[in-house]
């Protein structure tokens, strides 16, 4: 989830995610990262959408794109991981 | 007399044979396959870009066949994969980037993956709604846990009295609570749901 949502945070409206360039970058299978994409349009945090323009010799991709409220939940879920991952066993959060 | 002269040594024993049977049945198995390799080394130019060409459409035709099948698992509810897989097993030829054999298969089987727990999502989902709505309040997964207990109890009183219900049968009914207790917050856990106090009090 972390690494899916980690290059969906990286993607550019000009250069936008789909799901071959998703499992390259997060080093994930096609199993995991299209259910947690569907998971993700779900719960709102994704929208997605065919490529319109020219794909000469395949058959039009789909983009995926975090929404306003994707970015700030997944952002804020990414924070919350580090926090939690620096923060010593039992004790108060590293400065 | 024909034992004697089988058994006593010529042309059907060799000393490869001296422990066992006879050696004709190695000519027999060994003189065809030799035939039959050097044939096939002989001919290699003939058959070999045959063969080479089988096994490159094989490779691109079973990947292409294991996307169909996941699309039909996935069902026609999400027909927006059927071009989105195909588009990712074509891989990105306006940059010259084309899938190797071996990731166009795992991608593929990873699309039988997706389908399936696409689908069991899906079937999953009518037994998901009851289920968090118990796991929202605390009551009501207290009272399907004391439910669980107090039906255990029942069936001890009902089998085999008061006096087995409280010597022994607290035992299963604490085990049972204490199980209920953790598997609920396990599912919680797992469901991602907050009981509604809790998250009032985060709040």
């Amino acid at each position: 989830m972390i690494a899916v949502l980690e290059v969906l945070i990286a993607a550019t409206r000009d250069a936008p995610a789909w799901g071959l360039s998703i499992c390259m970058d997060a080093d994930l299978g096609s199993g995991t990262v299209y259910p947690l994409l569907d998971r993700l349009s779900e719960l709102g945090w994704v929208s997605s959408w065919q490529e319109t323009g020219a794909h000469p010799g395949r058959p039009p991709r789909r983009y995926y794109e975090l929404t306003n409220t994707g970015r700030v939940q997944a952002l804020a879920a990414l924070r919350t991981r580090r926090e939690r991952r620096l923060r010593p066993l039992g004790g108060a959060a590293a400065s | 007399m024909t034992i004697e002269t089988w058994g006593g040594g010529g042309w059907p024993h060799s000393s490869v044979a001296q422990g066992g049977g006879p050696i004709w049945p190695v000519f027999a198995f060994f003189l065809p396959g030799a035939a039959l390799v050097f044939t096939a080394l002989a001919t290699v130019e003939t058959w070999w870009p045959f063969a080479v060409q089988r096994v490159r459409r094989l490779g691109r035709s079973i990947p292409a066949g294991l996307t169909s099948m996941a699309l039909a698992v996935v069902g026609d509810r999400r027909d927006q994969y059927e071009s989105e897989w195909r588009s990712h097993l074509a891989g990105a030829p306006e940059n010259g980037m084309v899938l190797s054999a071996v990731r166009r298969w795992r991608y593929a089987l990873g699309f039988v993956c997706a389908a399936v727990k696409l689908r069991a999502r899906e079937v999953g989902r009518p037994l998901g709604r009851p289920l968090r709505w118990v796991l929202r309040s605390d009551g009501r997964t207290n009272a399907v846990t004391g439910s669980a207990v107090a039906a255990l109890a029942g069936y001890i009183l009902h089998d085999d009295g008061v006096h087995a219900l409280l010597t022994q049968g607290w035992g299963p009914c604490g085990s049972l609570g204490a199980v209920m207790h953790w598997f609920t917050r396990w599912l919680r856990a797992r469901c991602g749901v907050r009981p509604a106090a809790a998250s009032a009090r985060q709040d």
